[in-house]
């Protein structure tokens, strides 16, 4: 009997479904807020210059 | 995979994520190495284990060990933190917390998965399954007391205190199943637990792919946590910067 043939193999495609899924999802959650991250500092530094040549 | 993090200006920190992706590279490979073992080389379970579900243990266990072990990680960093008030070490361990919520959360999904053929049952309040049910929540409130607190010394002090405290339930769920009676099986070491149900012979071949499955898992943690204290360090940094101009602003 091949593994697709068991009544049981649903439970472990999705089982297996579950943590690919969320392993990548956390790793694409990394992602996204490295991004975030680098936009706040581009504003950050943008307001900083305009702070500086305020000041200067 | 790709490393989710950016790079970096110094030499120093271009060089630890060159590690980092490459750690990344590695655990990536290695899981799909995994996953290949588990499908094509792992055999089936008997009926009592869930069948083809038994499959499902090899990762099981391996989230558990990431799950319970990045405790163990984030109360050692808490001990650093209180004995150094060093940041990076509050950094390493809320970086770990934040990981093991992960992992903890694949741990009850899949364990309920595999209860179900196994067991009939998609959950019991059996002492374990709540035990690892208390312990997602317990990491949860690790992440809301850290959120609630805005100075950070004593966010960073309050939450190594609770690192330290939380671990104490990590030998206690270990030990749960083979020191108490309980459903959940004891497949690996000694155990007194007489009413375990879908436990199963652990032979070498299994034990050759359950450890694979861990050292993979163990370079994913590594690789998850790296990345993400280098964006909990921006984070700190921008932090500090916003500061600094509300304060020459204001």
């Amino acid at each position: 009997m091949s593994l697709l043939d068991d009544k049981n193999a649903v439970y472990l495609f999705t089982a297996y479904g579950v943590f690919i899924g969320g392993m990548l999802t956390y790793v694409v959650s990394l992602w996204l807020r490295q991004r975030g991250l680098d936009r706040d500092e581009q504003a950050i530094t943008q307001i900083e210059q305009e702070e500086r040549a305020k000041g200067g | 995979m790709e490393s989710a993090i950016r790079p970096l200006a110094t030499p120093k920190a271009a060089s630890a994520e060159q590690v980092t992706r490459a750690i990344g590279l590695a655990a990536a490979v290695m899981l799909a190495v995994g996953l290949v073992m588990v499908f094509l080389i792992a055999p089936p379970g008997d009926a009592r284990s869930g069948g083809e579900a038994q499959r499902i243990f090899y990762f099981h266990i391996s989230s558990g060990w990431i799950g319970l072990g990045a405790w163990l990680v984030t109360a050692y960093c808490s001990v650093r933190y209180l004995q150094t008030r060093d940041a990076q070490w509050d950094r390493r361990g809320h970086a770990s917390a934040e990981i093991g919520v992960l992992f903890i959360v694949l741990v009850l999904l899949t364990g309920m998965l595999w209860a179900r053929p196994a067991w009939n049952a998609w959950w019991t309040w059996d002492f374990k399954l709540t035990l690892s049910a208390l312990q997602f929540l317990m990491y949860v409130a690790y992440l809301m007391l850290r959120g609630g607190i805005e100075n950070p010394d004593q966010r960073a002090r309050f939450a190594s205190v609770y690192g330290i405290v939380g671990a104490l339930t990590v030998p206690l769920n270990f030990l749960v199943s083979r020191v108490l009676q309980s459903i959940h099986p004891a497949v690996i070491g000694p155990s007194v637990n007489a009413t375990q149900q879908g436990g199963f012979g652990i032979s070498i071949d299994r034990v050759v792919i359950l450890l694979f499955c861990l050292a993979a898992f163990t370079l994913f943690y590594v690789y998850l946590l790296r990345a993400r204290v280098v964006t909990l360090e921006r984070e700190d940094a921008l932090a500090a910067r916003k500061a600094a101009l509300i304060e020459a602003g204001g």
